[in-house]
């Protein structure tokens, strides 16, 4: 009876585990942010690494967002989805951006870029050999001979799925996975004259917080100035223009985006919960990230400002977040073209 | 004895920190149904967060969905007289909802009723048989309780809510004094309706007759079930999610019966907006979804509309 008794408690027991694990998130010390622009998702990660939550930073020039797919065809680098006209079926660019166990982050981004290249191998994308019938050669991109409208290989959000598959399936296992992510990518949307319509709290949190901000400033008027009025705002908003243009955004921001491309940015975490966001954050700086995210986040903003909101995030956590990252993070655009470092280490602070 | 109270002890407080952060309370949600006359209506809220950190209330990426299409409640619509909707952890609610589709498509197919009417209701033969068109609320609610019970060891958190219109059959008794006992206008009396059956009562003062016939009708179905598939069903309301004492409050307090369909939008949106302004882990935006019946009741013409209420952003 006793060892009944005892059977009984350890089911339950084991019930009162899985509940109490859902406290922290993963992602603890690591801080994940990504945007998603007019036609472009802009992702930034910080660059150290403490071995999962200890007090001594063991590596400051981690890169955080892996590439699965760089959007290149094997053959020839040139894309046809520049053309605005032209239906984009080949795969494009996908990067996944990892927060939390470095292992199980590992071993997922490794089984990630195994099976986008099996698809995009299995969709024939790069193949060149000719398809001739009936002695006519036909053009010579796979896509004529598969014929269909699906695009080929793997896109954003079928990684984000699958990822979150592997995730939910591990939940309840003996080892899951501790592992927070953000997936970003163009994918193929389906009705291409559609806009993407208005940013409703992000709109409403920012009237709060000019009609809260004028008031403040009519009665500052009449006091003498006080230190308190937002000094972090102005250190952002002065530094921001300093920050030397990058090369490789100003390259591609004058470009017409193809309308059947859509950037789309998901939110993954450890319970296997995914969202499909306009701008998301992981980690504790995500609590700051937030709070900027919602102030300046517009709709179709173009790189430039996108990397300065990410700049700025991150500069938030410079002065307020305990943790200290030592070295500029890691900052990635996911366009039509590939995935471009905006910033890495080797460019200056 | 003494490592029973220890084995007791470790529980209570196990289920101390369990209480703290309860899964299906992690992520928020609010869902709250209710019946009308002809009609059900649902509302859900748009809320995603981590405990006390909201991550989305719902505007996606996507420009290829519609404004509130990101809603992070789970939301399914398997044939137009049934929603179902869940709250819970958000996972879990995804899992579910891949397992349920797969099962659902499976069923649909093999019993052939996709919603589309081949012919007419009324021209089955048989006695006490309804053609089946569609799959029923009911029968979704089994589907769903049986799927959850087969995870009792390790069960998903949510908390699903059915909502729907079923055809049941009334019986409606005909009173007419001038119709013939024998002859053939009975005969064709029962072969124009659904297996009648004829009952005659005479009275001592009058010779009346009663035909009682059947006619189907669509009345409202509502269902909750507990993250275990335990059912409860209920002619009024049902609630799930973190502000369900809050809605069980509410709703009791405005429910009367035999609301029509704008009316029971407004007094369901009410009483889950009231409910949210208290909860903070629910809210951000407020979707009505209204099915509504036909007039008469019959399966024609049966409508679902979406109502977008604004809701306290916290």
């Amino acid at each position: 009876m006793l060892v009944h008794l005892m059977l009984n408690l350890m089911v339950f027991f084991s019930n009162c585990i899985c509940a109490a694990w859902a406290q922290q998130s993963a992602a603890g010390q690591d801080t994940l942010i990504g945007i998603v622009g007019s036609d472009f998702v802009m992702m930034g990660a910080d660059s150290s690494s403490s071995g999962g939550g200890g007090i001594a930073l063991t590596s400051s020039n981690i890169d955080k967002i892996a590439v699965i797919h760089d959007g290149k065809g094997l053959l020839n680098g040139d894309r046809m989805c520049h053309d605005p006209s032209a239906e984009c079926l080949e795969q494009q660019a996908i990067a996944v951006g990892f927060a939390g166990d470095a292992a199980d982050a590992d071993r997922l981004v490794g089984m990630l870029k195994s099976h986008a290249q099996i698809r995009e191998y299995e969709a024939g994308i790069g193949n060149d050999a000719l398809c001739v019938f009936d002695g006519k050669i036909e053009p010579s991109t796979p896509t004529a001979v598969i014929g269909a409208l699906s695009p080929a290989g793997l896109d954003a959000e079928a990684i984000a799925n699958l990822s979150r598959n592997q995730i939910a399936n591990r939940m309840r296992s003996r080892q899951p996975l501790q592992l927070c992510l953000l997936v970003g990518g163009m994918v193929r949307c389906n009705n291409p004259g559609r806009t993407l319509p208005e940013v409703e709290v992000v709109d409403r949190v920012q009237k709060q917080i000019s009609a809260g901000s004028a008031e403040y400033k009519s009665e500052s008027n009449n006091q003498p100035t006080n230190e308190c009025q937002s000094p972090n705002l102005a250190i952002n908003r002065s530094r921001s223009p300093n920050n030397s243009r990058s090369p490789a955004l100003s390259r591609h921001d004058q470009k017409t985006s193809n309308p059947f491309l859509a950037p789309q940015l998901f939110w993954l975490d450890q319970y296997g919960s995914l969202q499909n966001m306009r701008y998301a954050a992981h980690g504790h700086g995500s609590n700051f990230a937030y709070s900027v995210l919602d102030q300046r986040y517009r709709k179709d903003m173009s790189r430039q400002e996108a990397m300065d909101l990410i700049q700025e995030c991150f500069e938030q956590l410079r002065q307020r977040y305990v943790i200290n990252s030592p070295r500029p993070p890691r900052i990635k655009c996911i366009d039509s073209f590939g995935v471009t470092n905006v910033m890495d280490d080797t460019m200056k602070h | 004895m003494r490592p029973l109270s220890i084995l007791i002890t470790i529980i209570l407080s196990s289920l101390c920190q369990a209480q703290r952060s309860d899964p299906t309370q992690f992520n928020g949600g609010s869902t709250l149904a209710m019946a009308g006359r002809n009609s059900v209506a649902i509302a859900i809220d748009a809320r995603f967060g981590l405990g006390m950190q909201t991550i989305s209330t719902g505007e996606s990426s996507d420009n290829s969905r519609a404004a509130g299409e990101g809603n992070p409640r789970i939301l399914h619509l398997p044939n137009s007289n049934v929603l179902l909707a869940w709250a819970g952890l958000h996972g879990d609610g995804t899992s579910f909802a891949e397992e349920m589709n797969v099962l659902l498509a499976r069923k649909v197919r093999r019993a052939g009723c996709m919603g589309f009417q081949h012919g007419s209701s009324s021209s089955s033969s048989v006695v006490g048989m309804v053609a089946r068109s569609k799959m029923s609320p009911r029968a979704i609610t089994s589907l769903m309780s049986h799927l959850l019970y087969g995870r009792r060891n390790a069960p998903y958190y949510v908390e699903p809510v059915v909502v729907g219109l079923e055809t049941v059959r009334v019986p409606i008794f005909i009173e007419n004094d001038s119709l013939p006992l024998e002859g053939n206008g009975l005969q064709s009396l029962i072969q124009a309706s659904n297996a009648p059956q004829l009952i005659s009562s005479q009275n001592e003062h009058t010779l009346s007759k009663q035909i009682m016939t059947y006619k189907t009708m669509q009345k409202p179905y509502l269902c909750g079930t507990d993250m275990l598939g335990a059912q409860s069903t209920s002619h009024s309301f049902v609630c799930s999610g973190v502000a369900s004492r809050s809605l069980h409050g509410t709703a009791e307090a405005l429910w009367v019966p035999n609301l029509e369909g704008e009316e029971l939008v407004e007094v369901c949106g009410r009483a889950f907006v009231s409910a949210l302004e208290r909860d903070c882990l629910s809210g951000y935006g407020a979707v009505v979804y209204l099915i509504q019946g036909s007039e008469d009741g019959t399966e024609d013409d049966v409508q679902i509309i979406e109502y977008v209420l604004a809701c306290r952003n916290d």
